[in-house]
């Protein structure tokens, strides 16, 4: 596992124990009524405690759980929502509903990707940013329409790209 | 928080917490209102129009007038504005507090003027009378 | 009677909370207690308005005003204004874009007038994280209703008589499938809510969750009753947080009040309902994939026979229905079916909720009779497009549905004529497109969704998505063939044909449908090499004529660098700009910076 890991709160991962972490997920799944197709919640709530689904991870749910890792292994590839990577310290996810896209989303993504010097749907080699492209988030009146670290910014064009990525990191230096 | 036992009990909490709602149901509807307008701009605050919103809505309140709505309004006079035509039964600004009332299907409201605590008493009562009498 | 002389209610949708709403109670409640009348409001944060293009909406009751755009800046001189001295802040009135005049009641703007709300009635009224606003309008009395006076099949009669169809896609009639979930007999029974919203622009279902969750709660329990099932599952997108939280605030409620679990009012039935969290993959939409999904496996969806309502989750007799659908219950229960059956058309009663989208000047929430042509969606309550543009299409059903060129526009609106015409009512989205949108690349668009969202287990739509999408990429790369087009046709209706589930037997109609309805443009590509709405980057040229002044801020706003002062002389001796075709990378960025009245770079 990395040094630098990064949970979804920015909390180090090395600032809290990673004993507790899984003590957590243990209570989380001690609490379930039955374990009988529990396994969805379960990623859920472990992503929710370590911020990503590494394999160590993986491994550990499948033995709680009473499951081959191989299982664990498929059903969470299946879903988009869970991811086997850790994410940046700070979080870009742009929109590209339809809605979005029409109102130029693309151009968006794309303004960031040159900014950063990144692709979509990756986390940069530093770990600061993670740039990620999202299926519609319902915010179609205010597309296209980005978040950066859960904050919202909508009727965007390329221009306000630039300025989004300076405010962010401004913040980061008065904290 | 109560329990709900039976189809009575919710149709009791309905009742209760009709209160909540009642104002939003009634102006979303508002063809079928009564509407009463109280003057507070400049003048009619000079002239204490928000202690007779106050009496109004409270007498309103107290009469469970459903189908009563106590608005605020800007001053009718036009004071603050020099150009405003002046209409019939339009008042100076001497005349605040200003209250209309207007039924539902009126095209012109009928204008109080000057009014004191028992004339707000008074209207309140009246416009009561005149729903009960339909 | 009223606790308080005025009702301020602050939109707090997904949308409106992206815009800032939050930001905007804030300030309300300090604006107030600065003027000293925090106690003659009250401030009630609701579901969405519908009007998500002017939000964050403030609405003042009984004024009946309805302020838009709204900021944290602006509640000072509201509360100054409006509240102290009945005065209507008219920069914040909504202005008709036709008349210009200012409309301070909602009722008298397009977008709202032409609308009917049924499954939306309580959305944007009550408070959605308070079950007395919802039990004050006679929420809950038709699960009494269903609980005291009416039989299982009596129940489920009304439905049929309503002829409600359900609003997740495909219209099935919802009474038909209650009755194969009362038919099949069993000591288990689900009820599962469909609320994994996967299209892309569609926002309907979390907006009624959002605003009206109790509607939801108390459909599902009728349903529970009329199946004899106890137990319900809503299985709702993870990405929807505001409205998992709001459900399951309502459920805590509801609970609590005896309206959801054990012996309900006293009745002797049991229902209870638990939140499931979806994890983002679009093919759970498909009710086997869904009922998969729930018992912790992968999404895929199961062979049909045998249907949910005979062996559905954990194989035992389950209905399942999506929000919308559950969301006209109540009411069609306490006003009867033939008040349900009043609105709409003969086959398709009632009303659709639709997500309107896109190039279109009112994005919203609205709810229109079945039978609204889409004309005047777009036209009266959409307001048109935006920026004078000219209408292309307007794409319904999402991935799974078509695009609707000009000439069908004065179609009304239900679950059969869409298919007619090639694209299908889906959950409703609605998303309007104009001149600038090319339909060869809209189309994949969609089918780039589509491949990446296939779960894999059947061939047709593993491989045979895939390579349409290749064929799209060709062609908008400028490397079509015309052979492509006939491919394309034949291949979209063998996956049509050969697919196991509702996402591959639909996923090539955005093609097909561009492929009827554009083929001009797909001609335009493939025979001509060019792209008429300028999309399409491969088929492009950004070029830099003669008209040049050689002011240099094209050059300036190039990201890559690629504008250089290598042309010709202009009058006063300075070199045109030229662009380097090799390097540039078509963002169009050089375009608007380029001064109106010089005019000097095009695209060709």
């Amino acid at each position: 596992m990395s040094d630098v890991f990064i949970s979804k709160e920015g909390v180090s991962f090395m600032e809290k124990n990673e004993k507790a972490l899984y003590a957590e997920l243990d209570a989380y799944i001690g609490s379930l009524p039955t374990k009988q197709g529990a396994l969805i919640s379960v990623l859920h709530k472990a992503q929710d405690i370590f911020g990503f689904l590494p394999k160590e991870v993986q491994e550990y749910v499948a033995e709680k759980l009473d499951i081959p890792t191989s299982k664990v292994y498929g059903v969470l590839t299946f879903y988009s929502f869970f991811t086997m990577t850790q994410k940046g310290k700070h979080r870009v996810n742009v929109c590209m509903g339809t809605a979005c896209f029409v109102r130029g989303a693309d151009k968006v993504l794309e303004k960031f990707e040159r900014d950063l010097g990144m692709k979509a749907n990756t986390t940069r080699e530093d770990g600061l940013w993670s740039l990620d492209a999202l299926r519609c988030i319902g915010a179609c009146g205010l597309a296209p329409i980005i978040t950066v670290d859960g904050k919202s910014y909508g009727r965007l064009t390329e221009d306000d790209v630039t300025g989004i990525i300076e405010t962010t990191l401004a913040k980061e230096e008065a904290k | 928080m109560e329990k709900v036992n039976s189809r009575e009990e919710l149709k009791t909490l309905r009742q209760k917490y009709k209160d909540n709602v009642i104002m939003r149901l009634v102006s979303d509807n508002a063809k079928d209102r009564v509407e009463i307008y109280v003057a507070i701009g400049d003048c009619g605050l000079k002239s204490g129009a928000r202690d007779i919103m106050k009496v109004i809505f409270d007498e309103v309140n107290a009469k469970r007038l459903e189908k009563v709505s106590v608005i605020a309004m800007d001053c009718v006079n036009g004071c603050d504005k020099p150009d405003a035509p002046k209409v019939e039964g339009n008042f100076a600004c001497g005349h605040d507090p200003t209250v209309d009332v207007i039924f539902p299907g009126e095209a012109t409201p009928t204008r109080h003027g000057k009014v004191n605590a028992d004339m707000a008493k008074k209207i309140v009562a009246d416009i009561a009378a005149r729903l009960e009498g339909k | 009677m009223h606790k308080t002389r005025l009702q301020i209610l602050i939109c707090g949708g997904t949308g409106c909370i992206s815009s800032g709403c939050l930001e905007v109670e804030d300030a309300l409640v300090a604006a107030l207690e600065k003027h000293g009348i925090r106690d003659e409001a009250t401030i009630l944060k609701v579901g969405c308005f519908g009007f998500c293009e002017q939000g964050p909406i403030v609405k003042i009751y009984p004024d009946n005003t309805f302020y838009v755009r709204v900021e944290a800046k602006d509640c000072e001189e509201l509360v100054a204004e409006h509240l102290m001295k009945g005065k209507h802040v008219d920069r914040l009135l909504f202005k008709s874009p036709i008349t210009g005049e200012s409309c301070h009641h909602h009722m008298d703007m397009a977008f709202y007038k032409t609308q009917l709300r049924i499954a939306l009635m309580h959305c944007g009224m009550v408070d959605p994280e308070n079950i007395e606003d919802y039990i004050g309008v006679g929420g809950y009395e038709a699960l009494a209703m269903a609980l005291n006076d009416l039989s299982q099949q009596e129940i489920i009669d009304i439905v049929k008589a309503s002829g409600l169809r359900g609003r997740g896609g495909a219209g099935f009639p919802t009474g038909n499938k209650w009755q194969f979930g009362l038919d099949n007999k069993s000591d288990k029974k689900y009820i599962i809510c469909n609320a994994d919203e996967g299209d892309p622009g569609a926002f309907m279902d979390r907006s009624i969750m959002e605003g009206d969750p109790h509607a939801v709660l108390e459909a599902m329990a009728i349903a529970g009753k009329a199946i004899g099932a106890d137990e319900g599952v809503v299985y709702i997108r993870a990405e929807y947080p505001l409205a998992v939280n709001r459900l399951r605030v309502a459920i805590a409620q509801a609970e609590k009040y005896g309206l959801l679990g054990d012996n309900i009012m006293g009745s002797g039935f049991n229902f209870h309902v638990r939140v499931n969290l979806g994890a983002g993959a679009f093919v759970c939409g498909e009710e086997t994939a869904l009922i998969n999904s729930l018992e912790g496996q992968r999404g895929e969806p199961r062979l049909r026979p045998p249907f949910p309502a005979q062996k559905g989750f954990w194989g035992q007799p389950t209905v399942n229905c999506n929000v919308e659908t559950y969301a006209c219950i109540p009411l069609i229960i306490t006003r009867g079916a033939d008040w349900f059956k009043s609105f709409g058309t003969e086959k398709s009663p009632g009303t659709k909720v639709f997500a309107l989208a896109g190039k279109i000047n009112n994005v919203g929430l609205i709810e229109v009779p079945m039978g609204t042509t889409l004309r005047e969606v777009i036209y009266e309550i959409g307001g048109g497009i935006p920026k004078g543009k000219k209408f292309k299409a307007v794409q319904t059903g999402g991935p799974s549905g078509g695009c609707i060129s000009e000439k069908n526009l004065d179609v009304g609106v239900d679950f059969d004529t869409l298919t007619a015409i090639g694209s299908m009512m889906g959950s409703g989205g609605m998303i309007v497109m104009d001149e600038d949108d090319c339909m060869v690349n809209i189309a994949k668009f969609y089918l780039e969704f589509t491949v990446e969202e296939s779960c894999g287990k059947c061939t047709p739509c593993r491989v045979g998505n895939t390579r349409m999408y290749e064929i799209l990429e060709r062609i908008t790369q400028g490397k079509g063939k015309p052979e492509d087009l006939v491919e394309l046709r034949e291949l979209g209706q063998t996956i049509k044909d050969a697919s196991l589930c509702g996402l591959g037997n639909t996923a090539p109609n955005p093609v097909l449908s561009t492929l009827n309805h554009f083929m001009d443009e797909y001609e335009a590509h493939v025979l001509h090499g060019k792209c008429p709405a300028g999309a399409c980057k491969d088929l492009v040229n950004y070029v830099i004529t003669e008209k040049c002044i050689a002011c240099s801020l094209c050059a300036k706003a190039c990201p890559v660098n690629c504008i250089h002062p290598t042309g010709s002389e202009t009058p006063n001796g300075k070199k045109k700009y030229v662009i380097d075709q090799e390097a540039c990378i078509k963002c169009g960025a050089c375009i608007p910076k380029c001064p109106p009245k010089i005019g000097a770079i095009v695209r060709e």
